[in-house]
């Protein structure tokens, strides 16, 4: 037991010397290694340099109080983990003590304090600190492992996202080849949503408007066609949407662009098309990918495919509807989801 | 111009992608390294123009450490590639000024455009080839 607390160092802060050396004494006495200071600039020092657990600080200190030393203590990141202990023979009043602890104070005691009551306290304060480091080691080490799960699981996606494509280059057959294509096309689209997530400090939804621009470019580059005869231009609102929400609209995305990249040329000119992302007040979003091709004719065509069902079946997923409109101008799908109640991620929480 | 690339990938499958894109897009791989030694051994043996790294390499390998070696010897720039690509190791990267940083799962289309970057980049500047190795 003495051999365990010897080790444990405590600092002790106090202009006057007798008290100073009283506070010592009895710290000493219950095994303590304790290092002394009498002035606050002197103690947040030897804070900063030797992080004792705990510190024994009287309030009325020449230079900074030890009221503001300790709120600078609590401020600091690299030293709020210290336990407070805030004492004073003069500043004992009702709103002294309260004050102390509003700065951050752990606890306070009047002078003179009793030896076996100082003992006491301070071996109550280091129980508290030892839980909440080992707290925080847990929580530090539950983030690493999110973070590696989370490269693990990119990872792995990268290694069927390449597959796949390696495989793709085997197959001579240019119809089967396509419709290969297509499939690596769905599961890019699925797997770029966790190319997101992670990236910034909100771990649970994706930033649409960088999501689809990227998506986008990644299906024009990828498109058979001359990149250069289509323009397609991305307009979406900043909003962020949770991943099991993301996906889908992902997915509509990447079947509804991929065929209007296939099917939306017009006979001469440049092919235009359009995909937004917008709010519809009050809680609604409304997706739209417009072109400028021939019209439903030969889409819809196409559509009655494997195509056309995955989007209907996400649509029915993300609780949302959808309607087509075609005119010589072109052809337009315009799909409209209930906007669910994200709740913020907050680390500290 | 055909430009001679580095891939420095412990993924074997990722490797071979790579290597997939790079050529169809016209440019030549000289090697695929697993790990650090293995990327400054085929860097002195062949003067690559540029190199792919990815961040994390086998055994605790660093492609921070790679793409700066490959920097600081040979005027290297490199296209890093990460499965954490967050804004902590964004920061890390940054002052290496590499030419792209790429997240994985990453698309094709993305990594074409990057070569071109990369490929720009070269042209700007010197080239620097050495005589064995060039035409």
């Amino acid at each position: 037991m003495k051999m365990q607390t010897a080790q444990t160092r405590i600092l002790a802060v106090d202009d006057n010397e007798a008290a100073l050396y009283a506070t010592s004494r009895v710290l000493k006495k219950a095994g303590f290694a304790v290092i002394e200071a009498t002035t606050g600039e002197q103690a947040l020092e030897i804070i900063r340099r030797e992080r004792p657990p705990v510190v024994v600080l009287d309030v009325n200190l020449p230079g900074i109080s030890g009221i503001e030393v300790c709120r600078r203590i609590k401020q600091d990141p690299d030293t709020r983990s210290t336990m407070v202990l805030q004492t004073s023979a003069t500043s004992t009043a009702v709103h002294d003590r309260v004050e102390a602890l509003v700065a951050g104070a752990d606890t306070f005691l009047i002078e003179p304090v009793e030896q076996e009551e100082l003992e006491a306290v301070v071996r109550a304060l280091l129980r508290l600190h030892k839980s909440e480091s080992t707290l925080r080691a847990t929580l530090a080490e539950r983030n690493l492992l999110l973070r590696e799960i989370n490269h693990r699981i990119k990872n792995s996606l990268q290694l069927v996202t390449s597959i796949l494509n390696l495989q793709s280059q085997e197959f001579t057959d240019p119809q089967a080849r396509q419709r290969f294509q297509h499939a690596v096309s769905r599961v890019m689209a699925i797997a770029s949503v966790h190319e997101r997530l992670y990236q910034d400090e909100d771990p649970l939804t994706v930033a649409m408007d960088e999501y689809i621009s990227g998506l986008c470019a990644g299906l024009t580059n990828a498109s058979i066609l001359d990149p250069s005869r289509t323009n397609i231009s991305v307009e979406v609102e900043p909003v962020r949407l949770p991943t099991e929400v993301a996906v889908p609209v992902a997915l509509i995305v990447n079947e509804l662009v991929t065929n209007a990249l296939k099917y939306a040329q017009p006979p001469e000119g440049r092919g235009a098309i359009k995909v937004s992302l917008v709010r519809l007040p009050p809680d609604e979003l409304k997706l739209t990918i417009a072109d400028n091709g021939k019209g439903a004719a030969t889409e819809t065509k196409e559509q009655s495919g494997l195509g056309r069902r995955l989007v209907n079946t996400f649509v029915r997923q993300l609780a949302g509807r959808v309607a087509t409109h075609s005119s010589a101008n072109g052809y337009e799908v315009v799909i409209v989801f209930p906007e669910q109640a994200v709740t913020a991620w907050r680390p500290e929480s | 111009m055909e430009a001679r690339i580095l891939i420095v990938e412990d993924e074997a499958l990722i490797a071979l992608h790579l290597e997939q894109i790079v050529s169809d897009a016209g440019h030549r791989v000289v090697g695929i390294a697993f790990d650090p030694a293995e990327a400054a051994a085929l860097a002195a043996k062949h003067r690559p123009d540029f190199a792919f790294v990815d961040m994390r390499l086998r055994h605790g390998g660093s492609g921070l450490d790679v793409a700066r070696h490959l920097r600081d010897m040979y005027g290297m720039s490199s296209i890093l590639v990460s499965g954490n690509l967050d804004v902590r190791s964004a920061e890390a990267a940054a002052s290496l000024m590499p030419v792209a940083m790429i997240g994985k799962p990453f698309m094709p289309s993305t990594i074409l455009g990057a070569i071109d970057l990369a490929v720009r980049r070269l042209d700007g500047s010197t080239r620097r080839r050495s005589g064995l190795f060039g035409a």
